[in-house]
């Protein structure tokens, strides 16, 4: 789904990434760990083609991002940490619009399943979506890649600033996914959801991969010991 | 998964702007202001037509009563009729009497613009009974752009107006989605940056032509102005073209600047820079540089060249001696009649000749300022869009400059015309008085009234044509060069 090789990226003088490997399987919930400016979200825009690498490669179910972007993101889903949706617009329109630009007519009745698949309550489907939580933006997100059927799913903090039970329900819906086959890339420094969610976690530090744990051999005190000592490691 | 179709893109943004309270409300306050502006139109038009029909009326009258006093005056009467107050005198007629008129009558488009119709008179008064230094009785005309900042007109709500409306409409499009954070969702679907600012700005051009031209068409509807086209539904299928590619060249601006991803706020700043630079200060600029181009002559030169020509007539015999000049070199014959020098219609005659005269070097370069500084203004046009729609709609208004100056020379000559008609008839009876019945109180040497030269108005509407032509043809480059550019700056998504 996801192949990454040597993906270097630099902004002037500074690197961004050095040299990152990354690949994803069908189905696989891989969480890239990391504190502010280790990479994260460079490795989005390359995967989303918003930037290109300086060396190395980013393909997505084979296609490189870098040379054609809009091909790659025909295969790939993307949430951002705030999902922000016309305010104007019910979650239905504001689904079915992002659904148009993603070139699908998406008939209303299918908008609502969709929704209500992402877990958004059917009350809530024809209120303005500026009325509307983070956790519940959140739940439109997942229905825009729902209806997209991507292959790859980009998360980019998706549990912060959302309360516990929007959090735990967020993770049902993620797993739902990664359980029916697609491909799950998430950007997080919620170490809780991790152990939770995901089937391998990458500690980024420096625009590299400096450890690759599978989470549930660790309890959530060893996998944040483990990810200090790895941040200290690659600090040093 | 299929690239998405335009035509359904086209239609989701536009389910998008119809369903935002701020775009009926931008709407909604053009329509108010493009009716209220009609109304004004409407209201100068209705004014100009009125003083049209006064001035026929005038005439009318005049010619009745000249009539009149025909029959009373030829029957004898004690009384004794003054030259100045006979009618049926070709003399007492053209100074004192006649209400010739140069008219420029407003085209059927008129309600459009007022241009300089509102310190330039439509109806010339055309007389012998004064003299005036100019062909007008008008101060300084001053620039277009400076005038329309006065009347509220059409023109100025589609010039000034509309380009904010169309900002407002379009000015944050991608960029108050940037600020949101929509953008980055917007950007992670299979789409390009090209294609979605295409279905964006495609559909506010659509709603925004489709505002501008109901708008207007609702408020010449409402306020009555426009009339039988009668001939110029060619340039007003021109005018509706080139104003919707005016709006095209801010929508296109906007699509530019939502180019350089600064946010709404930024975008916002740099639209309504460039809305005073093109609508404000361009015009200004090129109204001063037709002035430079082509300078005012001084009119007070021309007052005190009057003024000394009045003093020198009226020096001694100086008047007599210039009469006396002017009736050798017009009738020859007349050498034998000494006497007349001194009659006061060839005392009148000759003195205007010599004011025409000592003026004649200061109307024609007045005359030629006119037209010179309508011609640079023409030219200087094509630089702003602005200007070049504003000159379109006066133009087709029949208020403009150019059409300003020809009806002065028009004026101008007309009078001419009219001192050719009286002056052999006037020099004719003063040689040989036409004897007049018995006891008759007037002289009755004229009632050729019907024969008197009328002014022929004309209306442009071939220059009408070609100027939105024009407008239309650099409009619609400008809106390609910088949908051009916005397409060339407009590759990829911001990081």
């Amino acid at each position: 789904m996801l192949a990454i090789r040597g993906a270097t990226k630099r902004f002037g003088d500074r690197p961004a990434l050095d040299g990152l490997d990354l690949s994803l399987r069908r189905g696989e919930v891989f969480a890239l760990l990391g504190p502010n400016g280790a990479g994260k979200t460079t490795t989005v825009n390359l995967i989303l083609g918003f930037l290109k690498a300086d060396a190395g490669s980013v393909r997505v179910c084979g296609i490189d991002a870098g040379t054609d972007p809009i091909g790659a993101r025909r295969h790939v889903a993307y949430i951002p940490e705030q999902v922000a949706l016309y305010p104007g617009l019910s979650g239905v329109e504001n689904l079915r619009y992002f659904a148009t630009l993603a070139g699908l007519d998406l008939a209303k009745e299918t908008a609502v399943a969709l929704l209500a698949e992402a877990g958004l309550g059917r009350e809530a489907h024809r209120r303005p979506a500026g009325s509307y939580s983070k956790g519940m933006r959140q739940k439109v997100g997942i229905a825009v890649a729902l209806a997209r059927q991507a292959r790859l799913l980009l998360l980019d903090e998706p549990t912060s600033g959302l309360d516990p039970s929007a959090a735990a329900d967020f993770s049902v819906t993620v797993r739902a996914a990664a359980d029916r086959g697609t491909a799950i890339l998430m950007a997080t420094h919620d170490l809780y959801r991790v152990r939770e969610m995901a089937d391998r976690v990458g500690v980024l530090s420096r625009g590299r991969i400096v450890e690759e744990i599978a989470p549930r051999t660790l309890d959530h005190v060893g996998l944040e010991r483990l990810y200090m000592e790895r941040l200290a490691g690659g600090a040093a | 998964m299929s690239a998405a179709r335009f035509p359904h893109l086209l239609r989701a943004e536009l389910r998008l702007i119809l369903r935002e309270r701020l775009t009926w409300a931008i709407l909604a306050a053009l329509v108010a202001a493009l009716c209220l502006a009609a109304s004004t139109g409407a209201g100068r038009v209705a004014a100009e037509r009125g003083a049209l029909a006064q001035a026929a009326a005038d005439g009318a009258r005049v010619v009745h009563e000249a009539r009149a006093a025909h029959e009373r005056y030829g029957r004898p009467a004690p009384i004794k009729v003054n030259y100045w107050q006979d009618p049926t005198d070709a003399f007492g007629y053209m100074t004192y009497f006649m209400a010739a008129h140069a008219v420029k009558p407003p085209t059927p488009l008129a309600v459009l613009a007022a241009g300089q119709s509102d310190v330039q008179p439509a109806v010339m008064r055309v007389g012998f009974g004064y003299s005036t230094v100019f062909d007008d009785t008008a101060y300084e005309p001053g620039s277009a752009a400076k005038l329309r900042l006065g009347p509220f007109d059409l023109a100025f709500v589609l010039v000034y107006l509309v380009p904010l409306a169309v900002i407002a409409l379009a000015g944050t499009r991608l960029s108050s989605e940037q600020d949101r954070g929509i953008l980055r969702l917007i950007a992670s679907q299979p789409i390009g940056p090209r294609r979605v600012a295409g279905a964006k700005f495609g559909a506010v051009a659509l709603v925004a032509v489709a505002g501008v031209l109901g708008g207007t068409a609702l408020a010449l509807l409402v306020s009555g102005g426009l009339g039988s086209l009668d001939g110029w539904n060619g340039t007003l299928a021109l005018l509706v073209m080139a104003l919707a590619a005016y709006v095209a060249v801010w929508v296109a601006a906007c699509t530019v600047v939502a180019s350089f991803w600064r946010g709404a706020v930024a975008a916002l700043a740099i639209l309504v820079l460039a809305w005073v630079c093109v609508t404000v200060a361009l015009p200004t600029a090129l109204a001063l540089a037709v002035d430079a181009l082509s300078p005012v002559p001084s009119r007070i030169a021309a007052i005190d060249a009057s003024r000394r020509a009045q003093a020198h007539f009226y020096t001694g015999a100086e008047g007599s001696r210039i009469t006396a000049a002017w009736l050798a070199g017009t009738v020859p014959e007349a050498a034998r009649r000494p006497d007349l020098v001194e009659a006061p219609e060839i005392k009148r005659l000759a003195r205007d000749a010599f004011y025409d005269t000592a003026l004649a070097g200061y109307r024609d370069a007045a005359r030629a300022h006119a037209l010179a500084g309508a011609a640079w203004g023409r030219r200087l046009a094509v630089l702003s869009p602005a200007t070049i729609l504003g000159l379109a709609l006066e133009t087709a208004a029949g208020t403009d400059a150019g059409r300003h100056a020809a009806f002065l020379s028009a004026g101008a000559a007309y009078r001419r015309d009219l001192s050719a008609f009286f002056e052999p008839r006037i020099l004719a009876q003063a040689l040989e008085p036409r004897p007049v019945c018995d006891g008759c109180p007037a002289r009755l040497d004229f009632d050729a009234y019907d024969a008197v030269p009328s002014f022929a108005p004309s209306l442009p509407r071939a220059a009408a044509e070609r100027q939105t032509l024009m407008a239309l043809g650099s409009l619609m480059a400008g809106a390609l060069l910088l949908a051009a550019v916005a397409h060339r700056r407009l590759a990829e998504w911001p990081a």
